[in-house]
């Protein structure tokens, strides 16, 4: 062997350091502060949508409700929304107007459940004026969650 | 001059810690980013004008607050054993139905008396307009 290159081989190789007794702590701290972020977050998954404000009804339909292209959402706070832009009741109407081109006007509703008829029939009396005969309530099965 | 390399880097394994913390971080971000509410459409009908020449009559059904209906002037609850009985004594089969809420009523209340009286068997009733507590009574 060529002398030169044992002795880059020789000072290549390192003494091995001496285990330290806390060299996993870190490591362990850091997936500890994982588990605990990942429990904080997954505990309040259920209550996600109760901290948006809305609260959808239940109802024993197993229908199932895919995106429709024009969802209507009403909050307690009479918040009005066309396909999630935020808008007033004045407005509704022409704005609905210009969103039910197609000939099967599909219009979906996701109405909070606290949601008052009277509100509810203020925004179903501005539907129907469009020739609207049926709409579709966003709900979700009273199996999957507790009844109020 | 083609010289072999000195020495070859070992592949060192991948360490199991940084693999947790990356799955985990994986995760939370799929449970963040996914929708878990499995929607249901609960159909609603609204009373429309017909254009039948002799359009029949509707019926009306007044909702109370509490859940409970007013049918021809008798309070009615359709939790009872007999609402059934007494909806299909009641109510003419052939013409319409239409619910009136009062103006304080919740949509949960309205959403769970129309499954009541779908499953009661009177399908397909439309909702009316609100009334006013004065109105009601």
């Amino acid at each position: 062997m060529n002398p030169h290159r044992a002795d880059i081989l020789l000072t290549r190789v390192k003494p091995r350091r001496a285990r330290s007794s806390d060299i996993g702590v870190i490591p362990l701290i850091n997936i500890v502060l994982l588990l605990l972020i990942f429990f904080l977050i997954a505990g309040q998954m259920a209550d996600r949508q109760d901290r948006q404000g809305f609260q959808p009804p239940t109802s024993v339909s197993n229908k199932p409700l895919h995106h429709q292209p024009i969802t209507l959402s009403l909050n307690t706070h009479q918040q009005l929304a066309l396909n999630g832009e935020e808008l007033s009741f004045e407005a509704l109407g022409p704005a609905l107007q210009s969103a039910l081109s197609d000939d099967t006007p599909q219009v979906a509703l996701k109405i909070d459940r606290d949601v008052t008829a009277r509100t509810l029939h203020r925004l179903l009396d501005v539907i129907r004026s469009h020739n609207v005969a049926t709409v579709m309530l966003y709900s979700v099965n009273a199996e999957g969650r507790n009844q109020p | 001059m083609n010289e072999t390399p000195l020495y070859y880097p070992r592949r060192r394994p991948i360490s199991l810690t940084p693999l947790i913390d990356v799955v985990f971080i994986l995760l939370m971000f799929f449970m963040l980013t996914s929708t878990f509410t499995r929607w249901k459409a609960v159909d609603l009908r609204l009373p429309v004008a017909s254009s039948d020449a002799d359009p029949k009559k509707p019926q009306a059904l007044l909702l109370h607050t509490d859940g409970s209906l007013l049918l021809r002037g008798r309070p009615f609850q359709l939790s009872e054993p007999d609402a059934k009985a007494a909806l299909s004594a009641a109510l003419d089969p052939a013409r319409p139905v239409v619910v009136f809420p009062e103006a304080d009523t919740r949509v949960q209340t309205i959403i769970s008396t129309f499954e009541r009286l779908t499953a009661a068997g009177v399908p397909g009733a439309a909702l009316g307009a609100a009334l006013e507590r004065e109105a009601a009574d």
